[in-house]
Order: structure tokens, then C-alpha cells, then sequence
């Protein structure tokens, strides 16, 4: 078996220095040659160096290259080179490099920890700015495209926006039911846990229904449908703006604004009530199985309760968040979705900003509409 | 020419997408050093054939054999290490468009054959400019090249670690006439400098008659394999069509006389 590993034997001949390259010069063994190459300069050279590439069992791009680059680095130190038995191919193929040489090696400045980190927290902060114009740019695009809709109702898309509602909200149903039976089962163990302490834990029942209808079935909504369906949009949207197919639209006289943009906000804005009403009642009769078995009291009995504890007005503080939620969530994914830019990591970029965003903005608005209308009596 | 020199061999290969059958005991002999051809109507099953030695897809029934080692599946492929013997042109270049250009070439080197980082920017330079690329261009993202650099640039990366096999998947598609010939000529000059052996899918009728030694027609399920002049004369109506239309009359003039 022949050796395939590169090596350079040399030997010394009167005042000269002669190297012999052997073995593969490939790709596959570069590693290996690499080193062998490096060694050369290792030595003490005499001023007459011979390469003898007579041995030489095999060669590609990359060992042509790694022996010239040798040679030219050795040529450049004065030393006198020369190259013997080189074979028709490898002159042919080191001719082809030859003008290829690379001469430019770009690496950029660095700079100092304090500078990358001052210069991370400038971009950053202007970059929070830029944003937010840009989404109160695209607030005002989808209000204007809303409102001229409303008014040449044939331009709206409706059987797209049955078929969001259904992506959006149907099929969201069973994750909500069961992400909201067991938030309700969870407040109502936590919250008797701590009321049997002051003998007061038929007030659980407060508890859950005022905690559950007033902010926890929407908010919970909000927090799954952002995560559900505004990083789907995202990159639904993303990927049809790398796909050319938003430019196609444009240039069929579609706009899209109003063919992708306009009936996913409106389906998120009428799904999200309904969604909303079914985890609030999801999590109650979370609470009440916990309260029912642990109390002992009737479910009869808890109905009653949980309808003396929730006035109107407490409901309808819950259900009507949720339509502003849902135009949070579709406008911001939506708008995420528009800036993605060519590369499949913009995408990913996109989507996660759209969730953190659309669950950010919901959860201040909700925060704000929660003193609003606390302080107004409700 | 016998099968004991073909570096690609395929027998019987049965592949089928649910009820619809692509290839129906499709043979076929790929010879070393040689240009070789793929041409067939759209739905032919010509990028499918190529998916098909390259693992991407599962064939049904047959055997491929690559530089002597069955294939078949991505597993198989890995076991033998396949990969760094191949390189592969896609249709649209799939270039990864998170890297850089000149990271997009380095991958195969650094990867697949551990290459020194030095080494490995230097190829790929050296690459990048044997298919006529600037310096430039090494720091640019596949975003901002146009459709012709990315050809190149892809080209550029299926043969950064110089293999012995060269797919090419209409690899002068969507590009200018001259950009075309021009890429004609590094084919050919690549494959005198480089010892390749070159699979490539085309429509590219001029391309077709520069460059491939033979060619293989795909028709009615099958392979019909032959050196041009060979085909000019086959009287199956798809190819007679295909090579004495008025383009097929237009591109290849030179060779009716």
C-alpha cells in the first residue's frame, strides 16, 4: 500500500537543499499538509533550495496552492528556488492559480470591548426609535386601508377572512381550553390555600371568577394567540416577501394590504372575543372542579356564587380588551412579517420579535385599560 | 467503453412519488472524465434523477452504484463519505443566505475536510475567482448578488474541496448568452485543469452541443443514451421534436450539415 498522507523528505546535496514533496496533495489531507509546509521554514535554509516534485502522488487546487504559496513565501525571504520534475499537469493547474493569487485579506478593525458594547447600546436604542415610527407608520397604512375598505365593502376579502377565523380560531380552541382549565384548577388550589388560613376560603370563588373574567381569560388568550398565530403570520408573510410573491401582488394591481394584511388583522379583532368568552369559562370550570371537590360544596352552589361575584361590568372589562388585543397582535405580526429582508435568519429574527412584541404591547395595554378602568369604577 | 470504467452505474431504478411513477427501470452508465448530459421534458423526471443518485429522495427499486460503492440513501452516502467526493450545483444555487460569500465556500473545506482557517479563506478566494469572480464579492451576502453570481458563487462552493464528480442542475438557466457561453467555457476548462466528471441537467440546447461527450435523453420513463450525432438520427417523436424543432435547428446548424 502506497502512503497517502503528504510528507516533504529532504536531503542535503553540496550547498543545496532539496525538498521532496509525497504522498496525496488533496483536499482530504490538507490538515496534514498544512503543517508539512510550515516546517519548512522551521529550518535552517541554505540560500539554494531544490523542490523535487517528482514523488508527488496525487495533487488538486488545494495542494498546488499550499506548495506555490510555500514557494513564493520562500522566494520572497531571497532565497533561491527551484522547482524540478514538475509534471505537465500540476504546471498547467499551478498556471491557473497563478493569477488567482489572493491578495486582499480583509479583516475588519476591532475595536475595544468598551467601544463594541458602546456602539451595541447606540444601535440598539436608535434601532427602538426606528421601530416604533415605522410601527406607527404602518398603525396609520392599516387604519387608512381599514376605512377605505369599510366603505367599498366588495374590496373586502371575506372568504379569507372565514378562512383565518378558522385557522386562527377554531382550531386555537383546544389548546385555550386546556391551557385555561388548568390556570383556573392553579388559582383556585393557590388561592384557598392562603384564604383557609383566615377561615375564609368560600371567597376562592371571588376569587377565581373576578380574577379569571376580569384579566387572566383574556390575557392568557392574548399570550397564546401571539405565540400561536402572530408567529405563523410572521413567517407566513416573511417568507412570501423572499418568495417575490408581496412584489407579484404589487404588480398585479393587488394590494396587499388589503389581500394579506387587512383580513388577518380583522379575523384576529372577531375571533379574539370569542376565544376570550371560552377561556374565561374554561377557567372557571377549572376553578370550580378544584373549588367543588375540595370545598365540598354543590356545583349548583358554585354557579350561584360565581354569578353574584361577576357583575356585568366585570365581564364586559374582560371581553372588551380582547378586540384591541387582537389588532395588537395581528398588526404587529403583520408588520414583523413586512420588514423580513432576503435571508432565512430574518425570518427567524422576525418571528421572534413578532411574539415578543405583540405579548409586550398587550401586556402594557392591558396594564394601562386595568387602571382605566379601576379608576372610572367598573 | 465498458462498466468496469463507469464512475456512476445505475440499474432498474424504479422511483415514484405515491401512484405517480417517475423513472420505470431506468439504467444508465456514467464514464469517468466524460461530460455527460441529462435532457427530457419538463416533469420528466430529470432533477428527480439526479435527487435520486444523490440520496435526496428514496428509490423504490434498483440499484445506483458511485465510484463503486452502493448508494441509494443519505446513510449510505454518509457511510462512505460520498460527499467529498461530489459536488453538487442546485437549480437555484441554495446558497446559505445567512453566510457570507466567502463563507458559503468555505463550508465544504472547514466541515467536511477540517481544512486550517488560512488555507481555507485563501481556496476559497482562489475559487471564487476561477469563476470570475472580484474579490469584492467575498464579503457580500447571497441577498445582494444577482441571479448570474449566484450560479457562480454556488459553483464556486461545489467545487471547493475539488471533487471528482461535478452535478449540474441547469447550471446556464436564467442566465445572459454571454454569461452562458462564458460559463460553457469554465465547465470545459475546469474539467482539462481539474479531471472531472460532470453530470449535468439542462434545457440548454448550445450548451448541449459545446460541451457534453453524451447524453442521455429521458422519455417514456426510460433513458435513451447516446453521443449527439446518435440521437440527431433516433426516430422516437420526442426527440426527433426535441433536436429538429426550430430552436434544436437553430442551436445546433453547425452539426446537421
Amino acid at each position: 500500500m502506497t502512503v497517502h498522507i503528504p510528507k516533504i523528505e529532504m536531503f542535503s546535496q553540496k550547498e543545496m537543499l532539496i525538498f521532496k514533496p509525497k504522498g496525496l496533495w488533496v483536499a482530504k489531507y490538507a490538515k496534514e499538509a498544512s503543517p508539512e509546509c510550515e516546517a519548512v521554514f522551521q529550518k535552517k535554509l541554505p540560500s539554494h533550495l531544490i523542490f523535487d516534485l517528482g514523488d508527488l502522488g496525487g495533487f488538486d487546487t488545494s495542494g498546488v496552492w499550499l506548495l506555490q504559496r510555500t514557494i513564493k513565501a520562500l522566494e520572497q525571504k531571497g532565497y533561491r528556488v527551484e522547482i524540478k520534475n514538475e509534471s505537465e499537469a500540476f504546471q498547467s493547474l499551478s498556471t491557473r492559480i497563478d493569477p488567482f493569487k489572493p491578495t486582499l485579506d480583509k479583516i475588519p478593525e476591532q475595536m475595544s470591548f468598551f467601544q463594541q458594547r458602546l456602539l451595541h447600546l447606540g444601535k440598539v436604542s436608535v434601532g427602538i426609535v426606528i421601530l416604533a415610527r415605522e410601527l406607527i407608520i404602518f398603525l396609520g397604512q392599516v387604519t387608512i386601508g381599514s376605512i377605505s375598505v369599510i366603505f367599498h365593502p366588495r374590496r373586502l376579502r371575506l372568504t379569507s377572512i372565514v378562512a383565518h377565523i378558522e385557522n386562527f380560531g377554531v382550531n386555537a380552541i383546544p389548546i385555550i381550553v386546556l391551557m385555561s382549565i388548568s390556570l383556573g384548577l392553579v388559582l383556585a388550589y393557590q388561592g384557598e390555600e392562603q384564604l383557609r388560613r383566615f377561615g375564609a376560603e368560600i371567597y376562592t370563588i371571588n376569587l377565581v371568577s373576578i380574577s379569571v373574567v376580569r384579566e387572566i381569560g383574556i390575557l392568557i388568550t392574548a399570550i397564546l394567540v401571539a405565540g400561536r398565530t402572530g408567529s405563523a403570520i410572521t413567517a407566513q408573510i416573511g417568507i412570501m416577501k423572499i418568495n417575490q410573491e408581496i412584489d407579484a401582488l404589487n404588480t398585479l394591481g393587488l394590494n396587499p394590504m388589503e389581500v394579506l394584511i387587512i383580513p388577518r388583522v380583522i379575523a384576529l379583532v372577531l375571533v379574539m372575543p370569542l376565544l376570550a368568552f371560552i377561556s374565561d369559562i374554561a377557567g372557571l370550570i377549572g376553578g370550580g372542579l378544584m373549588v367543588i371537590f375540595s370545598l365540598d360544596i354543590s356545583p349548583q352552589l358554585y354557579i350561584t356564587r360565581v354569578g353574584e361575584s361577576i357583575t356585568i361590568g366585570g365581564f364586559w372589562v374582560g371581553i372588551m380588551k380582547a378586540p384591541l388585543f387582537g389588532a395588537i397582535i395581528g398588526i404587529v405580526s403583520c408588520f414583523e412579517g413586512m420588514r423580513v429582508e432576503g435571508t432565512a435568519e430574518s425570518v427567524g429574527i422576525c418571528t421572534t420579535r413578532s411574539v415578543v412584541e405583540g405579548i409586550f404591547l398587550v401586556t402594557i395595554a392591558d396594564a394601562l385599560l386595568s387602571i382605566f378602568f379601576t379608576n372610572i369604577g367598573i | 467503453m465498458t462498466e468496469e470504467n463507469s464512475i456512476i452505474s445505475i440499474k432498474g431504478l424504479v422511483t415514484q412519488f405515491g401512484k405517480q411513477v417517475i423513472h420505470d427501470h431506468l439504467d444508465l452508465n456514467i464514464y469517468s472524465h466524460e461530460i455527460f448530459g441529462i435532457v427530457g421534458g419538463s416533469g420528466a423526471g430529470k432533477s428527480v434523477l439526479m435527487a435520486a443518485i444523490l440520496g435526496l429522495i428514496p428509490i423504490k427499486y434498483g440499484t445506483i452504484t458511485v465510484l463503486g460503492k452502493h448508494v441509494g440513501s443519505l446513510e449510505k452516502i454518509r457511510k462512505h463519505n460520498l460527499q467529498s467526493h461530489w459536488g453538487v450545483l442546485f437549480q437555484g444555487g441554495a446558497l446559505f443566505s445567512s453566510l457570507t460569500v466567502g463563507e458559503n465556500i468555505q463550508i465544504p473545506m472547514k466541515d467536511m475536510e477540517n481544512m486550517p482557517e488560512d488555507l481555507a479563506r485563501e481556496l476559497a478566494f482562489i475559487k471564487l475567482k476561477m469563476v470570475g469572480l472580484n474579490e469584492g464579492d467575498f464579503f457580500k451576502y447571497p441577498s445582494e448578488l444577482s441571479g448570474g453570481m449566484v450560479k457562480r458563487v454556488a459553483l464556486a462552493r461545489a467545487l471547493a474541496i475539488d471533487p471528482e464528480i461535478l452535478f449540474l442542475d441547469e447550471p446556464t438557466a436564467g442566465l445572459d448568452p454571454i454569461s452562458a457561453a462564458a460559463f460553457d467555457d469554465l465547465i470545459l476548462t475546469l474539467r482539462a485543469n481539474l479531471n472531472l466528471t460532470v453530470v449535468m441537467v439542462t434545457h440548454d440546447l448550445d450548451s448541449i452541443s459545446r460541451l457534453c461527450d453524451r447524453i442521455a435523453v429521458l422519455v417514456d420513463k426510460h433513458a435513451i443514451v447516446g453521443t449527439l450525432k446518435s440521437l440527431l438520427n433516433n426516430k422516437h417523436p420526442w426527440i426527433h421534436e426535441y433536436f429538429h424543432g426550430i430552436r434544436g435547428q437553430a442551436a445546433l446548424s453547425g452539426l446537421m450539415e
